[in-house]
């Protein structure tokens, strides 16, 4: 009752100080937007009230990840699970969430397909990314469907610098794997009124690799696990008013996938082959500080192939291809509005996307190639930052309130089944932040709202396959979040960061056998999700050897129960999602650019079953990173990955590589 | 204690707690118990315990491997056979413990359904995936004819598509093989494999579907009831899951002929089936309900259900319940039923007016599953 009293009454005493606060000198000229947006700066932890980590290109350079995977799983609060080497797919999960409740964006765009399954980021290449922003708990208010876990936002490499800008790289690994990328970038016109991007880049892996077997009693050899596939981006930006007042961007992306997939342990397939391709282009325009504000518009289209044969599947042969399109559209009005109190952002919107799906497999045979499956979602959202400040002696106060609402209109058609489904889902989150402090040295923030998530076209319309069945009444799965956290900055070379949450779930889906084995999805009940994320930081100058030592070491609690009443395992762990999770990474930085980088990455007890029967093992993976500068542009790193070679997986039957050895050289301009 | 040293030692707490173990769920036997249920939790991988005469359930005795579907019981031995992990384990039953004492590796890519057993020491083992029998030695715990080196079986019986259930009738093995086709999405012609099991070749392959069969909605032939006595074996033919199309073919067994066939609706299973034979009452599971029949008159018992077939019990939904095992208990005259999907046990008694009532349900792990056996004292 006292700690409530004593928040209460600050609160009470910012917000009236606030009102009647004299100077506003030090008022921050514009508050913070939470909805990403392409390419715009980078999200500041300080001056947003989500739970968000930023890992910049630096960052991303000096643990030599091979994919985007590899990145987002050294964030607090994030699992992912690894289905076996290179090329094979890699899921992520954000607060105990499934992958399919994680909505991944690239420069904004959702990249979720309607047909489900979660976004693989072992096809995304660290080289072409800027920087990744993870938003953890959900947030449908901000970002629709899906933004049930968490959202990650990858944004990619631009040339909206102006400054001629030239990258190369190149990497040989283990399993004969070759990583290569490029990319060129420079502004154009008198000038500069232009600017372009073109970026490059491509990987083969042979992916065999030997591995313990189940039971541990021998050494199996894991073949089909090879693959080969690339990308080529081209972004193109015309600032039509200078200073980006006005600027129209093209932004154009294909990358495209052929490997192996081995299948289970026990049966394995030796001659399956997925292939992928994605293609996305979109416009985007802005025009800030016009008479209304600012208004940003951006359509797009994607489009992801995804096909998978298999001559040899032990049944009959299988070779089905997934066409999924979606075309959306977005626009936003935005107006800042300065008082002597108060500065105000008010923004307000329209979204539109269409969602289609064509599958071969997902359909009846004989109305194959004529299916049509498709999601019409409409919405309108309102968002508000409101930052209310007050100066006093010599520090700056600051309350920040984010309300948002969101109300989507959602139409789902599967012509096939004859099934038509309306949903109509109202969002709310309010945000808030205290800033103790104007470097934000202490702060607290916390958000408190609703997410939901639709089920996807492979819950709702997979045909009797013999095996797997959808379900068409299946009902959306909602949440309710509130998650509390500080930033306490006590010394220039610390940064403590802890957060809390708890998620409550209802009408969770969830795939279990039926009737004759057939698995079929259904909501489950309710499920609580809950947690604590913490992350120290330091940054030590070590002058004398001229390096600084860059440290961090974080730790993540999740308890996840099963809420679902009259059943024996009621109130036991959901599946797959760790209790504990730590990661700790150590970077010396030598002033010339030379870095020696270590991490460890703890992943506790996974239960296997829902009735907490089975378990697998904990792990603790230890990778290590050598660059050493050759000359002003150009590294030369080593690298090491799982250098205990442990024998571990994240899913059973698909047992992942043990120790691993890469090197890789990188000129950049 | 600075804040320095304070941070320090919040997060040696947190590494501390994160390296505890993990609790399992796993029970024990209590001594004292006359007569016990033995049945697998499908889901949650375990053995559990029924005690019949206090409706009572002793959950995770013993742990299975991956996707457990038959308990095959014989002398002190108890073979589980799990279709995921192409293994078979051997637990042996002794002062009122189950211990694993022994496992047998199939080999990759079998999907191993049941044990027939020859009731000597021959095991005869389905593999779905690969239609063929396996045959192991349930006296040495090995596999019979396996490469030396690599364990895996180099000789298995071949038999036809997607062979589940079985039985052994007078040297002769019967094989139901369901024939699911992953192309049409449905059941091709299913058949029953006939063995000779002094020489474990085919004689014969008797096909279930006859003209009338309609692709993609073949018979679906699950399991195979043994009537020696009779000379007959039933093929219980479950059809499409939810669908009013099963029926039960007899086999003359002396001829190797189609004798008979029961139309009794609904998508019957005997996977985990029960027989009481003071009434000749064949109890068969699946979707839906819990469907019966006279073996010697042929007769169905309980209502035939308008369009969904002859039920004794009849469950809500014709999808999503599942009936998976079911164990006839002399003693209290009463049924004990697996609720899959409910993970409970029902209990279940005959009234004078002929009705079904329930007794009990019982909580229990996930996925419970038949068939049910009686271990032996």
């Amino acid at each position: 009752m006292k700690l409530k009293n004593t928040i209460i009454g600050c609160l009470i005493l910012i917000i009236s100080n606030s009102l009647y606060g004299e100077e506003e000198s030090s008022i921050p000229e514009e508050v913070e937007q939470i909805v990403i947006t392409a390419n715009k700066e980078p999200m500041n932890p300080g001056n947003t009230t989500a739970q968000v980590t930023i890992i910049t290109s630096d960052q991303i350079d000096s643990m030599a990840a091979r994919n985007a995977a590899e990145i987002v799983a050294t964030v607090p609060g994030v699992n992912t699970a690894s289905y076996g080497a290179r090329g094979q797919s890699k899921l992520v999960s954000i607060r105990g969430s499934s992958a399919d409740q994680v909505l991944v964006l690239v420069n904004g765009k959702k990249i979720n397909t309607v047909q489900g399954g979660g976004v693989d980021l072992s096809l995304i290449n660290p080289d072409t990314i800027e920087r990744i922003e993870i938003i953890r708990g959900g947030m449908s208010a901000v970002y629709g469907d899906g933004a049930f876990g968490g959202v990650v936002n990858i944004v990619l490499k631009e040339g909206s610098n102006k400054k001629l800008n030239l990258a190369a790289s190149y990497s040989f690994s283990y399993f004969n794997s070759h990583d290569v990328s490029a990319s060129i970038g420079s502004g154009l016109g008198e000038e500069e009124i232009f600017d372009f991007n073109l970026a490059i880049n491509g990987f083969y892996t042979n992916g065999k690799y030997d591995y313990y077997s189940s039971d541990y009693n021998e050494i199996i050899s894991r073949e089909n696990s090879d693959g080969f596939g690339g990308g080529i981006s081209l972004d193109l930006g015309w600032d039509l008013i200078p200073d980006d007042k006005m600027r129209l961007e093209l932004n154009s992306q294909i990358r495209g996938s052929k490997k192996g997939v081995p299948g289970m342990e026990q049966f394995a397939s030796k001659n399956a082959e997925m292939e992928d391709l994605f293609t996305i282009g979109s416009i985007n325009y802005s025009w800030m500080e016009n008479m209304l504000g600012s208004i940003e518009f951006d359509f797009s289209f994607q489009h992801q192939l995804r096909h998978y044969s298999d001559p040899d599947w032990y049944l009959d042969p299988v070779d089905d291809t997934h066409k999924n399109n979606a075309v959306a559209s977005n626009i936003k009005i935005s107006r800042s509005d300065r008082f002597k109190f108060m500065l105000m952002n008010n923004s307000i919107g329209y979204s539109f996307r269409y969602d289609y799906l064509d599958s071969t497999a997902i359909v009846l045979k004989e109305t194959e190639g004529e299916s049509t499956m498709g999601k019409y979602s409409n919405s309108a959202f309102y968002r508000g930052d409101f930052h209310l400040f007050q100066k006093k002696t010599e520090d700056l106060y600051s309350l920040i309130l984010s309300p948002s609402i969101r109300y989507d209109s959602v139409l789902t058609i599967c012509q096939v089944e004859n099934i038509e489904r309306y949903e109509n889902k109202f969002s709310w989150n309010a945000g808030w932040m205290i800033n103790f402090d104007p470097k934000q040295k202490y702060l607290v923030k916390g958000n408190i709202g609703t997410a939901y998530h639709l089920p996807t076209f492979d819950d709702l319309f997979w045909p009797d396959t013999g095996f797997a069945m959808g379900n068409p009444d299946l009902k959306p799965e909602n949440a309710f979040n509130i998650d509390a956290g500080m930033i306490i900055k006590p010394f220039t070379f610390i940064s403590l960061e802890l957060v809390y949450y708890r998620q409550l779930v209802e009408d969770l889906i969830q795939w279990t056998p039926g009737a004759g084995g057939i698995w079929r999805p259904k909501n489950i009940g309710n499920a609580l999700l809950t947690g604590l994320e913490t992350e120290l930081k330091t940054l030590v100058d070590l002058s004398g050897i001229s390096c600084f030592l860059e440290g961090s070491f974080n730790y993540s609690l999740l308890i996840s129960r099963n809420r679902e009443s009259g059943i024996a395992h009621n109130g036991m762990q959901l599946i797959y999602r760790p209790e504990h999770q730590c990661n700790v990474s150590i970077t010396l930085n030598h002033y010339n650019g030379h870095s020696l980088n270590i991490s460890g990455a703890y992943t506790g007890f996974r239960y296997l079953t829902e009735g907490n029967t089975k378990y697998l093992d904990d792990h603790f993976i230890l990778n290590a990173t050598l660059s050493v500068k050759l000359f002003e542009a150009f590294d030369f790193i080593v690298y090491g990955k799982n250098l205990l070679n442990i024998s571990y997986i994240d899913r059973r039957q698909y047992p992942v590589p043990g120790f691993e050895l890469g090197t890789k050289a990188r000129y950049t301009f | 204690m600075n804040k320095f040293h304070f941070t320090c030692v919040i997060f040696c707490f947190l590494l501390f707690i994160s390296c505890e173990n993990p609790h399992v769920y796993k029970g024990s036997i209590p001594e004292g118990i006359p007569k016990k249920l033995l049945f697998f939790n499908g889901l949650d991988e375990t053995l559990s315990i029924i005690d019949p005469e206090n409706y009572k359930i002793y959950n995770n005795v013993a742990t299975t491997e991956q996707a457990p579907n038959h308990i095959l019981s014989r002398k002190d031995r108890i073979f589980i056979t799990n279709s995921l992990s192409n293994s078979i384990q051997v637990f042996t039953y002794k002062n009122d413990n189950i211990t694993q004492t022994g496992r047998i590796y199939l080999g990759k890519d079998l999907n191993p359904w049941m044990i027939i057993s020859d009731g000597g020491s021959r095991g005869y083992i389905p593999c779905f995936v690969t239609g063929d029998i396996a045959i192991i030695d349930l006296d040495k715990l090995t596999v019979i004819d396996a490469d030396p080196q690599t364990k895996e079986i180099i000789d298995r019986i071949p038999a036809g598509e997607c062979p589940e259930g079985g039985s052994i009738i007078n040297s002769k093995l019967y094989v139901a093989n369901t024939a699911w086709s992953q192309d049409i999405f449905g059941f091709k012609k299913g058949s029953v494999t006939i063995i000779n099991t002094s020489t474990n070749k085919v004689v014969k392959t008797l096909w279930i579907d006859d003209l009338s069969y309609i692709a993609g909605k073949g018979a679906n032939p699950q399991s195979i009831i043994p009537f020696p006595d009779k000379k007959e074996a039933h093929v219980v033919c479950t059809g499409i899951q939810g669908e009013n199309d099963g029926k039960i073919v007899i086999i003359d067994t002396d001829k190797d002929i189609i004798k008979q066939v029961l139309y009794i609706g609904g998508s019957p299973g005997w996977a985990g089936g029960a027989i009481n034979h003071s009434n000749k009452t064949v109890y068969l599971t699946g979707v839906s309900g819990i469907q019966a029949y006279n073996y010697d008159t042929g007769d169905f018992f309980g209502k035939n259900y308008s369009g969904l077939g002859w039920y004794i019990w009849k469950g809500e939904n014709s999808i999503m319940d599942f009936y998976s095992g079911i164990y006839y208990d002399r003693i209290s005259d009463s049924l004990f039923i697996c609720r899959f999907n409910k993970n409970t046990i029902m209990v279940i008694k005959k009234m004078e007016n002929g009705k079904y009532k329930e007794i009990t349900q019982m909580e229990t792990f996930n996925g419970p599953q038949g068939n049910i056996i009686e271990l032996p004292d």
